[in-house]
């Protein structure tokens, strides 16, 4: 889950990067060259990094929350449907909870 | 060779096919949805339903609602103030172009995404659970509508609440947005919460995204729920079908009703 959810921030990154300069190239009349000089001159390794971070954390509290609801799961399908439920909730509120002490920390 | 190529071809049809068929299935029961609130108590719809899923639905995600948002505010403000004190330096303007932002986008996108994770995944949990166990079928055996009975009143619960949590959460957004930049960055709050730059056609923009991931949530959800088979097994994968569906449909109607009004009237 970690080593996942930080290659896939990474990918993630590079394809909203394309994704902002398709749109400024299309509504916006911004060459690709300008968009991706300003990528160049204004995105650093810390910039990246904090993104790293934050995937370093949720990947760890998602696996958690999840795997602890799964395995004291109870009854039945319904208990299935409750804990998966349940699970999705923790882990939204964990990501919330943590992107903000992650921020805070890293600064 | 050729048979590689062949089973290849095979393969992406069948998938084309399959996708066809659910988009077919999924539009057939947003129908029968709305019939279903034609018909009103013919069909089967018990008596309290709304009310029993307006509670499921809203009252209790307030709290869920709440904390998520809250922090999505603080945690966007304090990037938002950071990058601007790395390109201008003046943060009189983070406030209003927040708000603007919160109505027209925020407010009502990311509260539809944490409502298609906590109630998608209710919905589908549930409605799987009864799949599963032939309560569907029983449903049915006595006379019911299972569309007018079950996804319905969650229809319409759905689309309420998803309006009012939107409100809600993008009032504690912005609240928290403000306190965040008062106390990070000595924004003087009256600054920060100053209401000029929301347009009329932001607020509508706003609802009408609201209303509409209302609608698509449950009837994601519960589609998935009611094309649930096997066991606990099942209902699990519904219930993950049930979350990325939902969450897809939310940023796909976002990106069109963005675009259509961005065509049609302007930016907001």
């Amino acid at each position: 889950m970690i080593v996942c959810l930080v290659a896939l921030t990474i990918i993630g990154d590079l394809v909203a990067l394309v994704g902002a300069a398709i749109v400024a190239r299309g509504v916006l009349d911004i060459e690709f060259s300008t968009m991706f000089y300003s990528f160049a001159d204004n995105l650093g390794t810390d910039d990246v990094l904090h993104g790293v971070y934050k995937a370093l954390a949720f990947g760890t509290a998602i696996a958690l929350t999840s795997c602890h609801f799964g395995v004291s799961v109870r009854g039945g399908a319904v208990g299935v449907g409750r804990a998966v439920n349940a699970a999705v909730v923790a882990a939204a509120v964990s990501i919330m909870l943590l992107d903000f002490f992650v921020t805070f920390l890293v600064g | 060779m050729a048979g590689v190529v062949h089973r290849k071809l095979r393969a992406i049809g069948a998938t084309a096919v399959g996708a066809a068929a659910a988009a077919r299935d999924l539009w057939l029961l947003y129908l029968g949805a709305i019939a279903g609130l034609v018909r009103g108590r013919r069909g089967g719809r018990p008596k309290g339903a709304f009310a029993a899923q307006l509670f499921a639905i809203g009252n209790q995600s307030l709290v869920f609602i709440a904390v998520t948002l809250g922090f999505i505010g603080l945690v966007m403000i304090y990037q938002a103030c950071q990058q601007f004190n790395r390109v201008t330096g003046d943060l009189s303007q983070v406030g209003s172009q927040f708000l603007k932002l919160a109505v027209s986008d925020f407010a009502p996108t990311l509260t539809a995404m944490m409502l298609a994770t906590r109630v998608g995944a209710g919905i589908a949990a549930e409605i799987g659970s009864m799949k599963v166990t032939e309560q569907i079928d029983a449903l049915r055996m006595s006379g019911v509508l299972p569309v007018d009975y079950l996804i319905t009143p969650r229809l319409m619960a759905s689309i309420v609440m998803t309006i009012a949590l939107s409100i809600l959460g993008g009032a504690i957004m912005y609240v928290a947005g403000g306190l965040t930049a008062y106390y990070w960055f000595d924004v003087n709050p009256r600054i920060f919460f100053d209401l000029s730059a929301v347009t009329p056609v932001a607020v509508v923009l706003g609802l009408l995204k609201a209303a509409s991931y209302g609608a698509a949530i449950p009837i994601v959800a519960g589609f998935a729920g009611l094309r649930a088979r096997g066991s606990s097994e099942g209902v699990g994968k519904a219930t993950t079908a049930a979350v990325i569906g939902g969450s897809f449909a939310v940023i796909l109607l976002d990106f069109v009703i963005s675009a259509t009004s961005l065509v049609l009237v302007g930016p907001p």
